[in-house]
């Protein structure tokens, strides 16, 4: 909302030389200051007069002027269309200085030549000078204004503008900025806008019926006919002051309803009475298939919800939205009827944004303004129009609906003020009742309290917690003392799954991966790549998504990481791991919540590239495999891989993670058709997925574990070397030492294939550490055992040792 | 003889400097300690000088002797252990054998100080469902449909229509409703916060996204006032950005709070918003089925992007979910 400073003044004072300090305090209470515009940023610019106006010789759009600069003629071309003789400008002579936008400086005009012809200035455009967001044509000064006149003399507004809260309805008009600006200084409000000096025509010519059928959604209706007036174009004074909030002009009666919603928060309207069929008023909910065409000349279907202001015939207005085109106000009108009314919020709002009508009326209505306002606003206009467009008012002012809530008592006390604000000492609440304008009743009998009428111009409040929001910030919050929380602590309910999730992250940075985190949602054709057994059924649509490409909520976080992993990629000459814990949705088949659930998502892509220790080599299946070793042993969660059918990956590399029986996870090497449609070329991509709650089930907490001993003998360890053929998986033989409870640890330390030992055979280099907890063991001891496992191993598969 | 002597010594240690490898060191201590060396000639013609010189000599050469025979020790040990790391030719601004550490997201990151700092205050976490249902979301905060505060929250609908609760589901547009969700059910004392992700149809820019994280707190208990909400906000804020932080607080508007606050710090030359928060507005107790008129609360909620990027300079909040590791590895 945009409140200029000479519009304010009207009704309370303002030190101009201390904008500052009144941003700041309006901020603190409440109306927040986005931005404030001072007029007059440029240097030199003064009101010239058009002399002669004629075509550029080369160039067709353009024109040559001839303009009075100070009382001397000077040459300009100018593109506007909007010239004419004699009319006043705003010139920019050469030298004079403007504000330009491209450098964020003043620059100064120098003498230019414009298709073969010079131009000696600038005639400037509202936009040029930022007095406005005009720029179709130069701005067309009152032809009062003196030649030569520094335009600063005429613009030097300041602008503020507010960043208003949805609770401040009061403040979406200047005399209730005003208001408020009067109870955070404590100057005292100006003008009295409630004199109401109605002259009624001894003959009242005209009849007007008003009748509210739906007063559900209607709760006050106040019409009146006004006849014999002029419709022209505004004073200059009304003209300036729309044009300083970004709002055109259109004619006096437009502009005196725009005003005064401007000035006092309630919208108005009027109709040409001549189009009132039968002189009769209907407040009413739309008929089915009835259409209207508004002021804009959009034809709008209307649907029974809808609030009509309607003729005996068809609708003439959507109620507090939109005027229609048949009965609006054109030159020729010659009386009109002014309608102020109060119309119920919701249903405002939600016709509004049902019909995509948002208003400057719905801004208003759609927070219940209250019934008195209209009354107000009502006689306002009327003064306004009588004066400005002259006529009478030539009907019986109709004044319908009610009775309604006449005011709301609220009651507070002094204890429950301190009690939560928290604090002790006694504030003026008196004071700041009456500069916030409120009549209240006081009592002293003990516990102070006082009973305020709520204003007709606040109807955010609604309890007695609201007056305390008004003493705080009347008072200022910053004077409220701060203390270290009171109260018990709450018993400690533990959240293990939470810590387990971070502790998850913990152990993936520390194995080389950063955490990425990716947009919940994705394209359809992206989740259906990697997801492909998904039914439609399942996955869930945003109806209102920001693209296509986020258009679903993901059901698996892969295909995020996948894009994550190929764009990290571009900018890497090394191998790039990352994971990201966060949240899969699934709907839910019994309409309930989707199942929401939380994945860790691990993948690898790249080369390792040959560095100064390590020579380089592809990723494959064992990266996934040794992560998945580390992270399992990380967390002692026993856990098996086993081979698995999954399109997504490769055939032969796709695998399922079980921990105690259950599927807790899957990985594998992405498969080419789903790298395509990733536009990945020429990569290997490894993925982990893991089902993080599934996972935490089979977790056992750290307080839980307990101690095993350790063994005080030394341990041995032995190297043998197994030939076995190519099908044989080394797991059977790690699987038979262990076996042997002498055996504390066996693992495969190598692997070696040689046209020597026969292409389908490998030989297996097994490290196996034998220990007791009785005794050191002997060569001997270890030579027995080793030949016991030998024997049952010899049972279960073919093999040869090596010496 | 005595000038004979020192002159050995000289020549000795100037000697082993030039020592580079066990070979050379070897020769040094044939030349100066082996059987023919010269020091052993002098003490083995001791016996023929005469008696005055006899002790002097005696005492001068065997001390040089033992000179010689510790530093060759020590010179020996040094050219030992710079065998074992290659002493003289070690570039140590060579790379090492690296292990790889990743890193946490920069949003997780803060996301921890900020429980950190609200544990220590006897906070505890929890979380609630992303896609939630508009009874949590709006109307159990005091935010009726049709009101116009709504559009505050601009909302991405999961469902068209109402289902036969009269319910409809969303995308949360704020952590607050897991507010309500404790409150329903659970007892005061209160004191939790609330991480998690939001979405708001919103067109993205340099500080908005439609996609981000929010912190919401909670405490309820008997006669918690507004004195004791600035009390927590303070502590809250010394701990994430210093102790000597100049916080600001200001009356502003959210439907399931009052009286509402804004809380700003001053932070290179600016008040910075930080935070919404407010006492509990006493519809969201009447909803939440709480009836003692002694429970009273308050509110907050933050956004641990915003939080870094003033903590960290960083321009532009798409940073965050662009996932680029150029950017994630500088935290």
């Amino acid at each position: 909302m945009k409140a200029p400073i000479n519009w304010l003044k009207k009704y309370v004072d303002i030190d101009l030389g201390n904008i500052d300090d009144l941003v700041h305090k309006l901020t603190l209470a409440g109306t927040e200051v986005g931005s404030v515009h001072r007029q007059g940023n440029w240097e030199g610019v003064v009101v010239g007069e058009v002399l002669e106006v004629s075509k550029h010789p080369n160039a067709d759009r353009l024109n040559l002027v001839l303009v009075n600069d100070r009382g001397n003629q000077v040459k300009v071309v100018c593109g506007a269309n909007n010239l004419y003789e004699k009319q006043k400008i705003a010139f920019a002579p050469v030298g004079s200085k403007l504000y330009s936008p491209k450098t964020s400086r003043m620059e100064e005009l120098k003498k230019t030549k414009i298709r073969g012809e010079v131009s000696n200035g600038m005639i400037c455009s509202a936009l040029e000078l930022g007095l406005g967001d005009d720029h179709d044509g130069i701005m067309d000064l009152n032809n009062d204004l003196r030649v030569g006149q520094d335009l600063k003399e005429i613009y030097n507004d300041v602008i503020i503008d507010l960043e208003l809260t949805p609770n401040r309805p009061d403040c979406l008009g200047m005399y209730g900025i005003a208001r408020e600006i009067a109870a955070i200084t404590g100057n005292p409000l100006k003008e009295n806008i409630y004199t109401n000096k109605i002259k009624k025509s001894n003959k009242l010519n005209d009849n007007l019926s008003v009748e509210i059928i739906d007063s559900d959604l209607c709760p006050r209706y106040m019409g009146v006919v006004i006849s014999d007036l002029k419709i022209e174009e505004s004073p200059e004074w009304l003209k300036n002051a729309l044009i300083s909030i970004g709002e055109n002009p259109i004619n006096n009666i437009v502009d005196i309803t725009n005003y005064v919603m401007f000035e006092l928060g309630q919208p108005l309207h009027a109709f040409d009475y001549e189009k009132v069929k039968n002189n009769k008023i209907q407040v009413r909910r739309a008929k089915k298939n009835e259409t209207l065409v508004t002021l804009e000349g959009t034809k709008r279907d209307l649907d029974t919800t809808m609030l009509v202001i309607a003729d005996s015939a068809s609708p003439m207005a959507v109620a507090g939205i939109k005027g229609g085109m048949e009965s609006g106000i054109s030159e020729s009108t010659n009386s009109i009827v002014l309608e102020s009314a109060c119309f119920e919020g919701g249903n405002n709002r939600n016709t509004a944004s049902k019909l995509d009508l948002k208003s400057q009326a719905t801004l208003r209505f759609e927070k219940n303004l209250k019934p008195e306002l209209c009354e107000v606003a009502f006689y306002r206009a009327i003064d306004m129009i009588l004066e400005i467009c002259g006529g009478k008012v030539s009907s019986e002012i109709e004044d319908e609906g009610g009775p309604w809530k006449d005011n709301t008592n609220l009651a507070i006390s002094e204890s429950r003020i301190n009690s939560v604000l928290g604090m002790n000492s006694n504030l003026d609440i008196d004071g700041i009742f009456t500069r916030l304008g409120f009549t209240y009743k006081k009592d002293k009998n003990g516990d102070t309290s006082w009973t305020v009428d709520a204003p007709y111009w606040r109807p955010d409040l609604n309890i007695p917690e609201d007056l305390i929001e008004e003493i705080a910030r009347i008072e200022g919050y910053d004077s409220i003392p701060a203390k270290p929380l009171s109260g018990v602590i709450p018993e400690f309910k533990e959240n293990p799954i939470l810590d387990f999730y971070e502790d998850l992250k913990d152990i993936l940075v520390s194995a080389g991966f950063n955490e990425v985190i990716n947009y919940s949602a994705d394209s359809y054709q992206n989740i259906k790549s990697v997801c492909p057994s998904i039914k439609d059924s399942e996955m869930i649509k945003i109806l209102n998504p920001m693209s296509r490409e986020v258009e679903y909520m993901k059901p698996t976080l892969k295909s995020g990481l996948i894009k994550s992993l190929n764009f990290n990629l571009r900018n890497s000459s090394e191998d790039i791991r990352l994971f990201e814990l966060g949240t899969s949705f699934i709907r839910s088949k019994n309409g309930e919540l989707p199942i929401q659930k939380k994945l860790l998502t691990c993948g690898i892509i790249g080369r390792l590239e040959k560095t100064l220790w390590e020579s380089g080599r592809e990723i494959d299946i064992y990266d996934a495999i040794g992560l998945i070793g580390s992270l399992f042993n990380a967390l002692r969660i026993d856990y098996e891989i086993s081979p698995m059918k999954d399109p997504i990956f490769n055939q032969d590399k796709s695998f399922k993670i079980i921990a105690d029986k259950n599927e807790v996870g899957v990985f594998g090497e992405i498969s080419k058709s789903v790298l395509n449609n990733f536009e990945i070329k020429n990569q290997k991509l490894i993925l982990i997925e893991i089902d993080a709650e599934k996972l935490f089930s089979k977790f056992i907490p750290k307080g839980e574990i307990k101690f095993t001993p350790i063994s005080k003998y030394p341990v041995s360890n032995r190297d043998i070397s197994f030939d076995i053929s190519n099908n044989v998986t080394v797991n059977l033989i790690i699987e038979t030492f262990n076996e042997n409870p002498l055996v504390l640890e066996s693992q495969v330390i190598d692997i070696y294939k040689d046209e020597s030992i026969g292409l389908d055979t490998k030989s297996v280099t097994v490290r196996i550490t034998y220990g007791s907890f009785e005794k050191t063991l002997s060569g001997n001891e270890i030579d027995q055992c080793e030949k016991s496992i030998l024997n049952s191993l010899k049972n279960k598969i073919d093999f040869q040792i090596r010496s | 003889m005595l000038e004979k002597l020192k002159k050995l010594q000289k020549q000795a240690n100037l000697g082993l400097k030039s020592c580079n490898s066990r070979s050379e060191l070897n020769n040094w201590k044939i030349k100066y300690l082996g059987r023919k060396s010269e020091l052993s000639l002098i003490l083995k013609d001791i016996k023929n000088l005469d008696p005055n010189m006899k002790k002097e000599v005696g005492m001068l050469g065997n001390k040089l002797r033992l000179d010689l025979e510790g530093i060759y020790d020590a010179h020996l040990e040094g050219l030992e252990l710079g065998k074992s790391d290659q002493s003289s030719s070690l570039d140590y601004f060579l790379p090492g054998r690296e292990e790889k550490i990743g890193k946490l997201h920069p949003v997780t990151q803060t996301l921890r100080e900020i429980k950190k700092a609200f544990s220590s205050l006897g906070f505890q976490i929890a979380e609630g469902p992303e896609i939630e249902w508009d009874k949590y979301n709006f109307d159990m905060l005091n935010i009726p449909e049709d009101h116009p505060a709504r559009d505050m929250w601009d909302t991405m609908w999961i469902d068209e229509k109402m289902n036969d609760n009269g319910e409809k589901m969303l995308l949360r547009t704020h952590t607050s409703p897991v507010q309500a969700r404790i409150m329903e059910s659970q007892e005061p004392p209160i004191r939790v916060i609330v991480p998690g992700k939001c979405y708001r149809y919103e067109a993205t820019d340099s500080t908005h996204e439609w996609h981000f994280y929010q912190v919401e707190g909670l405490a309820v208990d008997k006669n918690l006032t507004f004195s004791d909400l600035k009390g927590t906000l303070y502590e809250f804020s010394k701990k994430m950005f210093g102790s000597d932080t100049k916080i600001r607080f200001r009356c502003d508007y959210f439907p399931f709070v009052e009286p509402g606050v804004d809380m700003s710090i001053f932070w290179e030359g600016k008040w910075l918003e930080i935070l919404g928060a407010g006492m509990v507005h006493p519809k969201v107790f009447e909803k939440a089925g709480y009836t003692d008129a002694n429970i009273s609360g308050f509110a907050f909620g933050m956004g641990p992007e915003r939080i870094a990027m003033i903590k960290h300079d960083i321009d532009d909040i798409r940073l965050f979910y662009s996932n680029d590791l150029r950017f994630l590895n500088q935290f």
